[in-house]
């Protein structure tokens, strides 16, 4: 739910209690006010007959529909007041009577009591008008507060809403729209964080990159000499066996810090990132990649299948799809046997790549590692698969390997 | 071929400039960008081989002005940056290739071959050694006029093979020129060496049996001489 929605939603939860309440006090506070009037007037009233009785005058019983007056021998102690039911005939309907009760003295000095009622029924109904007056207001005041607090807080949060979609879409490597300004103290600094925050990817991401073109120029320019140099010496017709063999071992030495240098830098640019994840074809991926290995599977004459099991949906960005699938599809064919077989299934969240090939002679665990290798002797750096855990961490896979009924398994799935 | 050579790095530049000369080319080098600049302004040259990375200056200004000049001589970049913004930079301003370093100098002389092959020629030139003839556009090998058929790695590995004639290659520049980076996954001896013995094989059949020559250690060779 979102922000404004939901502080509209509790102050909403909030405002039900305060308009109920709010009503209710206004009640009581006018039904109050109207019963004290009634009271005094049947005082004022009870205070007039008692002086026509002392007087001398004497009060029949009166009765009119919203009167009525009686004089009982007897007396009370003090003045009463109490609210009664009487059936009116007229209206066929119980309506309620506020009624007192006052001490007179007769003519001749007993005492006695005059009951004097009022009929509550227009009050009644004037309070209840009243009341629902006060909770139309109060409904009324409620919803254009809730209206105005939403435009409101819209208004107010929308530096907020500026900059999060400025995050959203923020490269370090692109363009982005500067970050909204504000006059709330909070929001600026908000803003100026982000701005410093944002800054400084950018210049990481920029040194990182210099520094890795750097390192590749500088890595590789010596190393196309030395490969040069090479090229030429063998081209010496005095050469003899044991020259040959000192040069083969330097062509070889060469090459191999070449790939090293080449996978090196392959795995510090996936750490640059900056590229967005999008969907990839895999299918036509895995086809790619095995056209380029054929010739090595013909030689191992090893059988491939691929099953889709499900149109795989993994996202990453399309350069480190292509690296991520050739090195797997290297791995599988690099540890395979002759005549082994490779599996590749597809699922919704899931690449497996399975061979065939022997026990692995190090501990499965340091697989993924950095310079990890099956074999010491190996020409291979042991980056590859590193190179499978790195692009799966970032993209929020996982990257696993077991081995299962002779057969290698490695996967990259959702987490 | 009169190829310009833009290279600040001196080994380097006296190496690539050793290894074309031999193979008969006019070498020009230039080792800054100024005179790079100037020398590609001033002259004509079949193919210029120009490095990103330069004193006083960016390799791909100098593609951009000799296109913007009309120039049409064949640029090829050789760059160790290894940057792809910069490939796809590089062809975009209209280089014919991209090299990256380190590379093996027969597989430079490949590329200037393909590059000048393709701009001279609109239609298809062969290249024979002695009684082989090949047809690069066409795909097509001869033996004594008598064709030959090839896979499409063996036809690569002749061809490689075939413009660098007369010159020895390692077998690391063979394996990298055919199957790319995948070489470093090759069980290389067995796997060139069974590649090369059918092409041998598929040659001798034709009559053509002692051009690829076995060079002791270090890779082979291909020649119509003894």
């Amino acid at each position: 739910m979102k922000l404004l929605q939901r502080t509209a939603l509790y102050q909403a939860l909030l405002a039900i209690p305060m308009v109920v309440l709010g009503t209710g006090i206004g009640y009581g506070l006018v039904r109050h006010t109207v019963t004290q009037e009634v009271e005094e007037q049947l005082e004022n009233h009870a205070e007039l007959l008692q002086k026509q009785l002392r007087a001398g005058g004497t009060i029949a019983a009166f009765s009119a529909p919203d009167v009525l007056v009686h004089i009982t021998p007897g007396s009370v102690a003090e003045v009463q007041f109490s609210d009664t039911v009487i059936y009116n005939i007229l209206e066929a309907e119980d309506i309620p009577w506020r009624v007192g009760r006052f001490r007179a003295t007769m003519p001749d000095g007993s005492t006695a009591t005059i009951t004097i009622g009022r009929s509550q029924l227009e009050t009644d109904e004037l309070v209840f008008g009243i009341a629902l007056s006060i909770a139309a207001v109060l409904v009324l005041f409620t919803l254009c507060t809730l209206v105005l607090f939403r435009w409101l807080s819209a208004r107010l949060w929308r530096p907020f809403y500026a900059n999060l979609l400025v995050m959203e879409y923020f490269r370090p490597d692109g363009p982005s729209p500067p970050l909204a300004g504000s006059n709330v103290d909070e929001f600026r600094g908000m803003t100026r964080a982000l701005d410093d925050m944002m800054a400084n990817m950018r210049r990481d991401f920029t040194a990182q990159k210099r520094f890795t073109e750097q390192a590749a120029h500088e890595l590789r320019t010596p190393l196309a000499i030395l490969r040069g140099r090479l090229d030429q010496l063998i081209q010496s017709p005095a050469m003899g066996e044991r020259e040959a063999d000192a040069i083969q071992g330097m062509y070889t030495a060469a090459e191999r810090m070449g790939r090293t240098i080449t996978d090196m830098l392959l795995l510090a640019k996936i750490g640059e990132g900056g590229t967005p994840a999008e969907d990839v074809d895999w299918k036509r991926s895995i086809r790619e990649e095995l056209e380029l290995l054929k010739d090595l599977i013909m030689q191992q004459g090893l059988s491939v299948k691929i099953t889709e099991e499900e149109r795989c949906g993994i996202q990453l960005p399309p350069m480190q799809a292509q690296i991520l699938m050739s090195n797997l599809l290297r791995n599988a064919v690099q540890h395979n046997v002759q005549d082994g077989s490779i599996t590749i299934t597809t699922k919704r969240d899931a690449i497996t790549v399975s061979n065939s090939g022997d026990a692995l002679p190090v501990d499965p665990a340091t697989l993924f590692e950095r310079f990890a290798k099956g074999d010491p002797s190996s020409a291979s750096a042991g980056l590859g698969l590193s190179m499978v855990k790195e692009i799966a961490e970032r993209n929020g896979l996982v990257a696993a390997y077991t081995f299962e009924n002779g057969m290698h398994v490695l996967s990259v799935h959702k987490g | 071929m009169k190829v310009l050579l833009i290279e600040d790095e001196a080994e380097l530049r006296r190496s690539i400039r050793g290894y074309l000369q031999d193979e008969g080319h006019l070498v020009e080098s230039a080792n800054d960008f100024p005179s790079a600049m100037e020398k590609a302004q001033l002259h004509a040259y079949d193919a210029v081989l120009v490095d990103i990375t330069l004193p006083k200056g960016n390799g791909l200004d100098i593609v951009r002005a000799m296109r913007k000049a009309n120039n049409a001589s064949g640029i090829i970049i050789i760059s160790a940056k290894g940057s792809l913004d910069d490939k796809v930079l590089g062809l975009d301003l209209g280089a014919d290739d991209y090299l990256p370093k380190p590379f093996h100098l027969p597989e430079l002389v490949a590329r200037l071959r393909a590059l000048v092959r393709r701009k001279q020629a609109a239609g298809s030139a062969a290249i024979t050694v002695g009684k082989l003839r090949m047809v690069p556009e066409d795909k097509l090998v001869e033996v004594d006029g008598v064709p030959v058929d090839l896979t499409v790695t063996e036809f690569d590995l002749l061809l490689f093979l075939v413009v660098n004639k007369d010159r020895v290659l390692s077998r690391s520049a063979i394996l990298e020129h055919v199957w790319g980076d995948l070489a470093e996954r090759l069980d290389r001896d067995d796997f060139l060496y069974a590649h090369i013995k059918n092409l041998r094989k598929k040659l001798a059949d034709h009559g053509g049996a002692e051009l690829i020559k076995t060079v002791y250690g270090i890779g082979y060779r291909l020649s119509d001489r003894a």
